[in-house]
């Protein structure tokens, strides 16, 4: 991994430091931390407020902050979701100034909105959603809590159906976004079916969802990120608790002072699962997480992650399953902090196996042999002056993809072995600077491998309309260096197949998508709201060519084009007191996403969805009883209609030949649109003192609750009606169904913490 | 739930076509035969009753040629089969010919590179002769292989003409499959055994199809015909007498 170079970045920030100097005289910075008084985790996304000088800064992933004030004293207010906001006043300079806030009452109406002052320069907060855990553990779970299906709370996130914790983040797959564990990229995250998340949410503290473009700092994602935050083990004790549900089993510890650590583990055992119709395999899965942070004096000086998982279903030796895991392993510290200016390096190594054999993929059956790996090392200088700041980041890494694909049974795959191995460099730029009010940050990252590179121009500017309502703007372009290509609707199989190709070789385009998204938040009082509007265009997308696709010419099995995208998305939430703890949140998003393939015309994006609906609610019934609900209805997504049937005649065949002979044509991709589909969840919880005085929590919750079909149509017949072969035809033509059927899902939990 | 139907608009399936029948064609160019079928015929739409019986088009409507490399055309003529034409050429390996004309009024092109010679190294001779078991399937070692064919199929037809489907069964694979697509041309072929009472004699018919009637064959049925749905293919073909004992 080797992080080398230490002398050039320390040269970089002597330049910064002397560009910033003028700026420095006559103010008074003040740097800290925030942390959660229970444990001591840094609280990320933190917004601290000077109320005298009217400025404001966010906390960044070691919960650190800087804020110039303009005299003293002043006084700083900090405040974070899910926690109890605190007050402290500022009266002389102080070297390290540690805020710690407690928990609270967790209100849903609070994850809208993040926007801190006008004058924060710290611009991530346009088109980026922030969720505690407890927010996760309100939305009703299915078996357990999944911090991916959580984020049905932000408004961007969709899904393809209720089986699925795939988030498609603003009309674009989940594999164009990119997922990291604290900060830490991690490959394909899932259990079974893409169905769970393979992070185990007692091991979470909070999950942010970046839409892109986003800061210059992130890469690797077209559409946005998805970054995950662990906990922080318990500070000067030892605490931890253990939860249980129908299926799984978690535990979880932590404590330690100056070596603050935390570890937990999940096990989930199914003795049969359902890999196709009629075949039940057993299939069993475990993944964990650890961390430990060096303390120094109050301040964190660096944190080690270690994240693993491990799936296995039915079994290869006896001619078909699938085993795959996942590793990640990351350290992140801080190298300088003085000043204005903070010097962070970090490594990590990251790899993901996937070996399958003879699982059901569309109407074949694969073998699959996936690897992807990756090792990393950075630097991030950042120097902040009174009203500007500079960030710079290098960082060089080396990513090796093996994909091999053998297909047994059926035509829809071509057998395929590539392999890939890419020395990739990254490097940013950007200066904030305020704006009387406002702020604006201008910036580019470069992210090169070889002879291919992708340059990514970025800006975003924050301002103030009224004292409670906060513009945001943020254009730019991103960009990766390679593919990860799945097929956007895999439900109801379990089995999953990814492809992965180098971008700029081969004729493979390299992906750019060009975003203008703008936010306008109103906060405070009883009413809060987030109006948030979004725009798209992109080059060199790769999909895997749909079996729909009756064009005999072109004999690529991936097809490449554009992609459109535009939406506007509100999220409006009515805010009961931290002491009542009730609160509701609506939401409604209208966007189009829309895709060109090969010079084609436009056509809807097979997850297009035109219409998003959400209520939920929360409603604290006593001390004790607190009611969750929701409810969602969304627009139904395209489906390529059944135009015509002809008959197949076989080279010398005669009428007594039985082979197959009826085949569909395909009408336009996508012109027709599946039926809308709508649900609804409720869950209670019920909190009470365990024994030796441990917290307690039963949760009882249905997922479903039969309030409409949760599944797209699907044509039946030649290629089967979702994972069945029904009967071909009817007397009234090409019959259509649902792709499956989901019932109610009960679900029990109880956790233990102490 | 009913004010979410509503604001979706769409309890049913929204833009479901009513489109009219269409002109399908399936031609293929078979390396060796003297006259080379082409079936067209209407497709039965999707959004009405399925009539299984095809709906041949009457020849009056179909005026189609056959272009050789050489820029010979040959005229698909009605063999007096319904819908059935048929045009008499000597179709070279390795070379391109094309597909023009009008159907129904509708000018249809198309054109194909016909593969080179199928060579069949095993089953070995003209004929195989092979014996009988109490399996309903007989296993024989395959290697074949013909320049720039993207897909295998293998029939069995007895003595009567009734054709039946050869399973192939390639080396790296642990189950059966009738339609191959990979590279590989080398495995087993699981033919039929035949009933008892059946002449024991057959022919094994092994095509090498071009990418285009691979596609067509497959399950995804994909057409390369302009102008119309169908397929303009070419296969390289082999024959073995099989002989029960």
């Amino acid at each position: 991994m080797g992080v080398t170079g230490y002398g050039r970045p320390a040269g970089l920030a002597a330049v910064a430091l002397f560009i910033a100097a003028p700026v420095l005289r006559g103010q008074v910075p003040v740097r800290g931390s925030v942390l959660t008084r229970e444990t001591g985790a840094p609280i990320s996304g933190a917004v601290v407020t000077a109320s005298r000088s009217r400025r404001s800064a966010t906390a960044n992933r070691l919960g650190r902050y800087t804020i110039w004030l303009d005299s003293l004293p002043d006084t700083l207010r900090v405040a974070a979701i899910g926690y109890s906001p605190d007050t402290v006043a500022v009266h002389t300079a102080q070297p390290a100034l540690r805020v710690q806030l407690s928990r609270a009452t967790f209100l849903l109406s609070d994850v809208i909105v993040t926007a801190p002052l006008p004058g924060d320069l710290d611009l991530g907060s346009i088109g980026r959603w922030e969720l505690p855990l407890a927010a996760a553990r309100a939305v009703p779970p299915a078996v357990e809590t999944d911090v991916f299906r959580a984020l049905t709370l932000v408004p961007g996130v969709s899904f393809t159906s209720p089986l699925s914790a795939r988030p498609l983040i603003r009309g674009y797959d989940a594999s164009e976004s990119s997922y990291r564990v604290d900060g830490f990229e991690l490959i394909a995250p899932y259990h079974i079916g893409r169905i769970f998340s393979a992070f185990p949410a007692d091991a979470a503290q909070q999950v942010s969802v970046a839409t892109a473009p986003g800061g210059v700092e992130q890469g690797g994602g077209l559409a946005g990120s998805i970054d995950i935050t662990g906990k922080t083990g318990t500070s000067d004790t030892t605490g931890g608790g253990a939860n249980l549900s129908l299926a799984s089993s978690s535990a979880w510890l932590g404590g330690g002072s100056s070596l603050r650590w935390f570890g937990a583990a999940r096990l989930v055992y199914l003795q049969a699962i359902e890999l196709a119709r009629g075949v039940d395999v057993p299939y069993n899965f475990q993944d964990g997480y650890a961390n430990a942070a060096l303390i120094r004096n109050g301040q964190r000086i660096g944190r080690v992650t270690v994240f693993g998982s491990r799936d296995h279903l039915a079994d290869r030796g006896e001619g078909q399953g699938m085993d795959w895991s996942n590793v990640l392993v990351g350290v992140r510290g801080t190298a300088l902090n003085r000043g204005g200016t903070s010097l962070e390096f970090s490594a990590a190594g990251t790899r993901f196996a996937n070996d399958a054999v003879n699982v059901p993929a569309r109407s074949s059956q694969l073998d699959l042999h996936n690897r992807f790996s990756r090792v990393e090392g950075g630097l991030d200088l950042t120097v902040q002056a009174r009203r500007s700041r500079l960030a710079l980041g290098l960082a060089t890494g080396y990513r090796a993809i093996a994909n091999r694909i053998t297909p047994r049974d059926g035509d829809d795959f071509q057998a395929s072995d590539r392999s890939f191995r890419n020395l990739e460099v990254s490097t940013y730029a950007e200066w904030s600077q305020n704006l009387g009010a406002g702020a604006l940050s201008l910036g580019v990252r470069g992210d090169v491998a070889g002879t291919t590179s992708v340059w990514q121009p970025r800006a975003r500017i924050r301002f103030p309309v009224s004292s409670r309502v906060t513009a945001g703007v943020s254009v730019g372009r991103t960009g990766r260096l390679f593919h990860l290509v799945s097929d956007p609707q895999s439900e109801p199989d379990i089995a999953f197949y990814d492809f992965w190709l180098t971008a700029g070789r081969e004729g493979i385009p390299v992906p750019t998508v060009d975003h203008a998204t703008a936010d306008l938040n109103l906060t405070g009082g009883v009413i809060s709201g987030r109006l948030s509007g979004f725009v798209s265009r992109a080059r060199g997308l790769v999909e895997l060519r749909p079996s729909t696709d009756q064009d005999a010419e072109d004999f690529n099995p991936f097809r490449y084009g554009r992609g459109r995208t535009w939406g506007i998305e509100t999220q409006i939430a009515l805010r009961g007191t931290a002491a009542r703890g009730n609160s509701v949140s609506l939401t409604y998003v209208f966007s189009r996403s829309e895709r060109s393939w090969g010079g084609e015309g436009w056509t809807p994006w097979v997850q297009d969805r035109r219409h998003l609906l959400r209520l939920l609610g929360q409603i604290k019934l006593s001390g004790r009883w607190t009611l969750f609900g929701a409810l969602e209805g969304i627009s139904g997504p395209p489906l390529t209609p059944v135009e015509q049937i002809v008959q197949v005649q076989h080279p010398g065949a005669g009428p007594d030949f039985t082979g197959p002979r009826v085949a569909y044509v395909h009408g336009p991709e996508n012109s027709a649109r599946s039926p809308g589909t709508a649900r609804g969840d409720v869950a209670v919880s019920y909190g009470f003192t365990g024994p030796w005085r441990s917290r307690m929590a039963l949760g009882i919750s249905v997922l479903n609750l039969g309030f409409g079909p949760v599944a797209p149509v699907l044509s039946c017949g030649i290629h089967g009606c979702g994972r069945g072969k029904l009967e071909a035809l009817t007397a009234s033509g090409v019959e259509y169904r649902r792709a499956f059927d989901l019932p109610a899902v009960p679900t029990v939990t109880l956790r233990m913490e102490f | 739930m009913g004010m979410t139907v509503g604001f979706c608009g769409c309890g049913e399936i929204t833009g479901l076509p009513s489109a009219e029948p269409v002109v399908i064609l399936q031609g293929l160019l078979v390396v060796g035969e003297p006259r080379h079928l082409l079936q067209a015929e209407w497709s039965s739409p999707a959004h009405l009753p399925y009539e299984p019986t095809p709906q041949p088009i009457d020849s009056s409507l179909v005026d189609l040629w056959l272009a050789a490399p050489t820029g010979d055309s040959t005229r698909y003529a009605p063999t007096g089969l319904p819908g059935q034409f048929a045009a008499g050429a000597t179709v070279q390996p390795g070379k391109t010919y094309r597909l023009s004309g009008t159907v129904a009024g509708r000018a249809v092109t198309a054109q194909v590179n016909v593969p080179g010679t199928l060579v069949v190294d095993q089953p070995a001779g003209d004929t195989l002769r092979q014996e009988l078991n109490e399996l309903p399937f007989v296993e024989v070692p395959f290697i074949w292989r013909a320049d720039s064919a993207s897909a295998y199929q293998a029939f069995l037809v007895d003595a009567d003409g009734i054709m039946y489907m050869v399973f192939v069964r390639l080396e790296m694979d642990s189950t059966g499959r009738i339609f191959s697509t990979t590279p590989d041309t080398s495995g087993q072929l699981l033919i039929p055994s035949p009933s008892e009472g059946i002449p024991d004699t057959g022919r094994l018919v092994i095509y090498g199809y071009d990418p285009s009637a691979a596609g067509f064959y497959s399950s995804t049925t994909k057409g390369n015909v302009r102008g119309a749905f169908g397929l303009f293919g070419a296969a390289a073909k082999a024959e073995k007498v099989i002989v029960w004992e």
